[in-house]
């Protein structure tokens, strides 16, 4: 047996078990709370990575995902009395039928209508958890039915809740990442005219990759709005949320399965302490536009993102990358 | 007759839409590029002009001059030293910076001007003219007229210009701008900064006319992106008749439903257009690419 | 005395791929008229874009009136009077024929020359005038090409790159235009052309250039290339590319 393939395949049961054993070690609520959120994040940036990362076509609907998802599962809870907990991933099934019908909109193109039809529709929904107001409460928002149960075990329930979705999701990131669909993403990422070519659907492939991401997101959005026990269309649609799946993607590594992972879990613990120090007064706007200044920087000076950059630096040779084949070469193929 | 004041009212507001897309649509059309700050920089430009106004005691028609000379600047400056490397590795890379740039201004706005909402208000701002049945606040006659004055000499600019035909050649064909010797890279610095001084322009004539607030900026560039989506992504004409359209369809609307609901107008627009025609119906400029 | 162009050793391809030329040498004294011919692949195109600034070469040189142009920009490479028309449509096609010339003469600040060489080209290439206001993208693919070999004559280049200038037109549009060229040849221009339509091309030109796999395989007289039964058999005869040539000679004899 090869022990560095062992540890290869099998070094993320190290953390893995970490994180399972901590909540028994007594983990205070406010570093329950960040876990959770850091977990909430990292599983939404890994699901915002399978569109935006693995084919290449940048989401800004994943927000629009999370409030739709806070809101429906919100709405069965207060009136079908149907735990958030249990109907989560249900409601992650509503909201990647809705991404199917925005990507038949927006995916059966290439170009820029993917990005205008995504940002448009969380726009809407927001519009619509605003503006329906005898369904969703308008701005006052909804309040939810408390869970019923220990509040101390409240905090870990929430913990390993979103632990578990966040192993699913780095698990439905490996598992595409080794099949012929994610294949396909990177080849429509790379050049979605030859992938088109060499006989990928590529309608279908963007609008699968689409659907599963939104998955993520509307389940995170649903757990939270329990979370919060409640939902309002300022917190549902608080485009930070959108703002930090890329970023944490981009931080981590774009189109990587961990990128986006150890993006969240760099940034989220720091921007809760940044936050923390800030004064109040200014707190979220500083957060905000610090968090913009991230963006620029690192899709300027490390659009690579870290995990890649470190690779290189250790390897000092890149990650085999499907490579650009020129034009004239392609047609001098003589029949 | 009510119909009539929606009409009237509609080409006037559609006048500034105009403006406030027409920078986005050239931006798009050079760089292959939606500008998802664009909203945010005539916001910006809104809070300059009320600032000026509030300080200096200068009129925002006159701070129009002033910001267009500083944001032709700083959006040429952008567009050199950020967008265009990313341009060339990877126009997605541009896309999230703009979407940076966007919350970098929305961000500062709300810590220097707090998060609640601003007008510019001017000696002439309350006064109303009837003609006939129809009323027209005197602040829509002006926005439109200053609205219509800087995009025909943006339209001069664009036609009868070395510089102008330079940047609408570079929008069509780059690479042969390039073979006919345009410094396609110098081009499109230019046009970016035009684009952004656009936008400059568009803030007071927009703070005069809506009140704004640091993330209303949102709201605009969902109504900005289905205004250039109906005149076909990099038209510039088609992006005027569209303003048009959208400004009349959206005052005839509110004419019938709340005023909240006519932004759907918007949207419905946006998604019968990229249903039944993605490449919009004025336009034939924008083909490929992100 | 040094040649009007002189391409030395030059090797280059695109992106992360392999070399599509592999060391490419051409000599072009002003005043010359040089078709390349060649099957598909060859590098004909690449040869063309590497001269033009498109692309940079690997290896070697590209010297132009002495001076290395092989690592400038296209439109430093046009300022130095080496004018491309790539294949296929290359006007501007939201703008008009008229604003096409102008972009022409895009870089020309002296409006009386301007005025005075679109005069010369609309004499030579009468289209232009005739459909000055039209856009250029409504226009045929024949008009479209005399527009662009019009807009590419407006700086009255040193050096003009013509490639596959007939492809796509029908064969009595595509002799027209070569008839257009050779025009432009006797007023003194020094013209590279890349004919997928060997007959033709060899034809038309002085010299002949043969292209195989990266590399100038043979040059010669134009006429004599085409009587030489070696290069008949290996490049006019039975390739896969001369089928086009087969149906287009068969065209004109049917006109």
């Amino acid at each position: 047996m090869n022990a560095r393939r062992v540890i290869a395949v099998a070094w993320p049961l190290a953390p893995l078990v970490i994180l399972i054993a901590l909540p028994f070690n007594g983990l205070n609520g406010f570093l329950l709370d960040l876990f959770y959120f850091t977990f909430t994040y990292a599983a939404m940036s890994v699901g915002w990575n399978i569109i935006g990362g693995y084919a290449g076509y940048i989401s800004l609907a994943n927000l629009g995902f999370f409030g739709l998802g806070s809101y429906v599962a919100g709405l069965t809870l207060s009136h079908l009395g149907w735990p958030i907990l249990l109907t989560a991933p249900l409601v992650g099934v509503v909201c990647a039928l809705v991404a199917a019908v925005i990507g038949w909109i927006a995916l059966r193109t290439r170009g820029p209508s993917f990005v205008i039809v995504t940002l448009a529709f969380t726009f809407i929904v927001q519009f619509l958890a605003l503006n329906l107001k005898d369904i969703t409460g308008g701005s006052a928002g909804l309040y939810l039915p408390l869970l019923s149960m220990d509040p101390l075990l409240r905090g870990d329930l929430f913990y390993y809740y979103m632990l578990g979705v966040l192993i699913l999701s780095i698990a439905v990131a490996i598992g595409i990442r080794r099949s012929r669909f994610g294949l396909g993403l990177i080849a429509i990422r790379e050049d979605e005219g030859k992938a088109e070519g060499s006989g990928i659907n590529t309608s279908v492939f963007k609008i699968v990759a689409f659907m599963i991401s939104c998955w993520f997101a509307g389940v995170a959005g649903a757990v939270h709005a329990q979370y919060l026990n409640y939902v309002d269309p300022d917190l549902a649609f608080e485009l930070i949320i959108m703002l930090n799946m890329i970023v944490m993607t981009l931080l981590g590594s774009r189109g990587t399965v961990w990128g986006p992972v150890l993006g969240a879990f760099i940034l989220f613990p720091l921007q809760s302490y940044l936050v923390y120090w800030l004064p109040s007064t200014i707190a979220g706007e500083v957060h905000l536009a610090l968090l913009g200044v991230v963006l620029v920087l690192i899709a300027r000076f490390m659009p690579e993102g870290l995990l890649v950059t470190l690779q290189k630096l250790i390897v000092r040779r890149p990650p085999p990358r499907l490579q650009a084949v020129p034009a004239d070469a392609a047609t001098s193929a003589r029949p | 007759m009510l119909l009539l004041q929606g009409l009237v009212l509609g080409v006037l507001v559609g006048g500034m839409y105009a403006l406030m897309a027409s920078g986005l649509t050239l931006i798009f059309g050079v760089m292959r590029l939606i500008n998802i700050a664009h909203a945010a920089v005539i916001i910006f430009a809104s809070y300059l002009s009320w600032q000026l106004l509030r300080v200096l005691g200068i009129d925002p028609l006159i701070s129009i001059v002033i910001l267009v000379v500083v944001f032709f600047i700083g959006g040429a400056l952008l567009q050199k030293y950020v967008l265009s490397a990313l341009i060339d590795k990877d126009l997605s890379l541009a896309l999230l910076a703009t979407l940076g740039v966007a919350n970098v201004l929305e961000g500062m706005e709300g810590a220097l001007w707090t998060s609640s909402f601003h007008a510019i208000n001017t000696g002439y701002s309350d006064q109303t003219y009837h003609f006939g049945d129809v009323y027209v606040p005197l602040i829509r006659i002006i926005t439109f007229v200053a609205s219509v004055i800087i995009l025909a000499g943006l339209y001069v600019l664009l036609t009868h210009t070395n510089l102008g035909r330079a940047i609408r050649a570079t929008t069509q064909n780059r690479a042969i701008a390039q073979l006919v010797g345009v410094n396609v890279n110098r081009i499109t610095m230019i046009a970016f900064g035009i684009g952004i001084a656009v936008a400059a322009a568009a803030g007071p004539l927009m703070g005069m006319y809506y009140p704004f607030y640091p993330n209303s900026h949102w709201g605009w560039i969902g109504k900005l992106m289905a205004i250039v989506v109906l005149g076909g992504l990099g038209s510039f004409r088609g992006t005027l008749v569209a303003a048009l359209i959208l400004g009349v369809a959206e005052q005839v609307t509110i004419l019938y439903v709340p005023a909240n609901w006519a932004a759907t107008v918007f949207f419905v627009f946006l998604f019968a257009v990229l249903i039944v025609r993605p490449q919009g119906f004025f336009g034939h400029v924008a083909r490929e690419s992100l | 005395m040094t040649a009007l162009l002189e391409v030395e050793g030059v090797y280059a391809g695109y992106g992360t791929g392999g070399d599509i030329l592999q060391g490419v040498d051409l000599r072009m004294e002003k005043g010359d008229y040089v078709c390349i011919i060649g099957p598909n692949g060859a590098g004909k195109s690449t040869l063309m874009r590497v001269i033009a600034g498109v692309i940079a070469p690997r290896k070697g040189k590209v010297l132009f009136e002495g001076r290395d142009i092989g690592a400038r920009r296209p439109d430093l490479v046009f300022r130095e009077g080496i004018v491309t028309v790539p294949q296929g449509r290359n006007t501007f096609p939201d703008m008009t024929v008229w604003e096409n010339m102008l972009m022409g003469a895009y870089s020309i600040r002296d409006r009386a020359l301007v005025k005075q060489r679109i005069d010369m080209v609309i004499e030579l290439l009468p289209v232009v005038a005739e459909k000055r206001h039209v856009r250029a993208g409504l226009l045929s693919g024949g008009q479209q090409k005399q527009v662009e070999i019009g807009r590419a004559m407006l700086v009255d280049p040193k050096l003009l790159i013509l490639d596959e200038p007939t492809m796509g037109l029908e064969p009595r549009i595509a002799k027209a235009v070569l008839e257009r060229v050779a025009l432009l040849r006797q007023a003194g221009t020094t013209i590279l052309m890349v004919e997928q339509n060997a007959r033709l091309g060899l034809a038309a030109a002085q010299d002949g250039c043969v292209m195989e796999l990266g590399r100038i395989k043979l040059r010669g007289r134009g006429v004599k290339m085409l009587e030489d039964p070696e290069v008949s058999r290996l490049y006019l005869g039975e390739e896969a590319g001369t089928d086009i040539t087969r149906r287009n000679q068969n065209g004109e004899k049917n006109e």
